[in-house]
């Protein structure tokens, strides 16, 4: 029996194997000799395993799963973590990068907050236990999350994560699939919508062949927000210009791009750096109005590539698949949503990316 | 049960009964699995005149904390007719009727479902009577049973229910209304269909000892063809998918207004095409 024939959707109680050649696989009994589906799924025939696999359900952690939680509640010296499993994960102080005096916790993570973290431990009593020691760990800022069907992610990721790295190439979106079923997308708004559309997509049709190859028809045209507009799509002459005198800030910028009086306001002549102000050769972060004939208005994005396809498990950390454009700009994102952890004296290097 | 029937109603009509059935016929069942969005798994279910909507959630946290089994999941379940589900408008609220029909229920669930896959949690059911008319705890526990599977828990197979009982001296299956208003016996039976137990057995009224058998053995039949229905109400969820549609798009970003760009005047083109902004 090859793969595909035995993709089959069975009920609980069906029989997935009378004549005894396999053993029972995820999401089956076995009752005098006879391997039962115990869960609404796709017969899965591998190797000598039989199993199900299943189209719906609540998560159930797993060690080592990389999950996408909510803080729900703090404690003195410890967290909850809602991760979509029948009952909150707690986590430690001990298990954080940061140094957390007692009673302080929520100066690092309070209830609300998104995190990402991996699970620890689940004992017998299905008690779990995450911990955000771990390189890819951290507090999520920005972005939105979805939440799809646990059972679900598989799809989702793809094989070799071939799913995801093409919904985050073409939607220019950093995303994070967890496996507890949320997904953390950070982007332009209108490339988020496009990315939840997709995994809508994919989540309604999981349970169906080929895919890949539709998500891909189903993204195909579409143009991330920072897309360069050619000149076929908006010629010159429907472009409108701007009238009126012409603003400080389109002026030639012959001085490296300070504005005029901008170092005498600031006090501080520059020396430690230039927060906060663009640099001529970072592309805009937002849409202009108003463009001067010929004016290169948007920076064109470089086509990207990923060399190696990641592995399925941690196919799904954004490094490297985040757009250049955006790229450009986030650390002064992050410099501004840092919490905690300045002027401490252990640095805190892993809550950034 | 046991009430006279008026003047002129006859049960039994020369092998057809009062609807036109015949002694071992169902009345039309249509099974409809996964219609609640909120819940992990639900189902809607219409029998003869019975219209209910399952609903299942878990599993989850067990609260109030002392009803918690640390080695297995607890099932409850919640049957409530609506107020307008029935003639004349029943009162809102548990009362002994439904409360009885609440514990038979979760009792006919709990030897199917695999509960210590999921220890100190719980699994509820909610079944809503939406329209009544005759064997509601039958057409109740088979729903609950299509949607706690399409609430993917772990089960050992299905559970499917179907009442017998006696019209006229006549064993037959499936009462309806008037049969069950008039007739003489009523027995509700929920089997698993995979292995022929029985979750459930209650009765009113009597029976000779070959009218029980004759009675169960029909009952047992029946949930077997009931069985194939929930089955393929379960296939029918999953075979045809939607093609979602793309998102809509952005509404089309206004001009910056003059309070934002200062005394700039900004001016859209004529008829030009806003593309690409």
């Amino acid at each position: 029996m090859d793969e595909q024939e035995s993709r089959t959707l069975v009920v609980p109680g069906d029989v997935l194997d009378d004549s005894g050649r396999f053993k029972p696989g995820p999401n089956t009994y076995k009752e005098a000799g006879r391997v039962y589906a115990a869960r609404l799924g796709l017969r899965l025939v591998r190797g000598d395993t039989i199993g199900v696999i299943s189209l719906s359900g609540r998560y159930d952690p797993q060690r080592n799963d990389m999950v996408v939680a909510t803080v729900v509640e703090a404690g003195p010296s410890n967290w909850y973590l809602n991760v979509g499993a029948p009952t909150d994960v707690g986590m430690h102080v001990n298990d954080v990068p940061w140094r957390v005096e007692f009673g302080e916790t929520t100066k690092y993570l309070a209830p609300g907050d998104t995190v990402l973290v991996k699970i620890l431990n689940v004992d017998p009593l299905k008690k779990a236990v995450a911990t955000m020691k771990d390189r890819q760990c951290r507090k999520l800022q920005g972005g939105t999350t979805v939440e799809i069907a646990p059972t679900k992610v598989p799809r989702v990721i793809g094989k070799n994560g071939s799913m995801i790295s093409q919904i985050k190439t073409a939607t220019a979106t950093r995303t994070f699939v967890g496996q507890n079923g949320v997904i953390w997308i950070d982007g332009e708004a209108p490339d988020v919508a496009m990315a939840i559309a997709a995994l809508r997509m994919i989540e309604e049709n999981a349970h169906t062949s080929g895919l890949t190859d539709r998500v891909r028809a189903f993204l195909a045209d579409y143009k991330p927000a920072g897309t360069p507009v050619t000149e076929e799509e908006f010629p010159p002459e429907d472009r409108f210009e701007r009238r009126g005198p012409p603003r400080d800030r389109d002026r030639p910028r012959g001085d490296f791009g300070r504005r005029e009086g901008s170092r005498d306001r600031r006090g501080e002549g520059g020396r430690r750096g230039d927060f906060g102000r663009r640099r001529d050769d970072e592309p805009r972060r937002r849409r202009e109005w108003g463009p001067e004939a010929g004016e290169v208005r948007r920076e064109p994005r470089p086509p990207r590539e990923r060399d190696e396809a990641p592995s399925m498990r941690e196919d799904d950390a954004d490094s490297g698949a985040e757009p250049p454009a955006r790229g450009e700009g986030a650390p002064r994102r992050r410099r501004r949503g840092r919490r905690g952890g300045r002027g401490r004296g252990r640095g805190s290097g892993s809550d950034e990316e | 049960m046991g009430m006279k029937p008026p003047e002129g109603m006859k049960l039994w009509n020369n092998g057809k009964r009062i609807d036109g059935r015949s002694a071992d016929e169902l009345r039309p069942i249509k099974i409809h699995a996964g219609v609640l969005k909120r819940a992990d798994g639900s189902c809607y279910l219409e029998w003869g005149g019975n219209k209910v909507l399952a609903g299942v959630y878990g599993p989850r946290e067990v609260h109030p904390r002392h009803d918690m089994n640390p080695t297995q999941a607890i099932v409850r379940c919640r049957y409530n007719m609506a107020a307008f589900s029935v003639g004349d408008r029943k009162r809102p609220g548990p009362d002994r009727r439904s409360q009885e029909i609440s514990k038979v229920t979760s009792e006919a669930l709990r030897p199917v479902i695999l509960t210590h896959l999921f220890p100190r949690t719980a699994i509820d059911v909610f079944v809503e009577i939406i329209e009544a008319e005759a064997g509601s705890r039958c057409a109740g526990l088979t729903a609950a049973s299509v949607a706690l599977a399409d609430a993917g828990i772990p089960m050992k197979g299905m559970v499917a229910a179907c009442a017998a009982g006696k019209i006229d001296g006549h064993v037959v299956l499936d009462l309806a209304r008037e049969e069950d208003n008039y007739g003489e016996t009523d027995l509700p039976i929920a089997t698993i269909p995979r292995t022929g137990e029985i979750v459930l057995l209650q009765m009113d009224g009597d029976f000779t000892d070959e009218e029980l058998s004759q009675a169960i053995d029909m009952a047992i039949q029946a949930c077997a063809r009931i069985h194939e229905i929930q089955k393929q109400a379960l296939r029918d969820r999953y075979k045809d998918a939607a093609v979602t549609d793309r998102p809509p798009a952005p509404p089309d970003m206004e001009p910056p207004t003059a309070s934002d760009e200062g005394a700039d005047v900004l001016e859209k083109p004529a008829g030009g095409s806003e593309e690409g902004w």
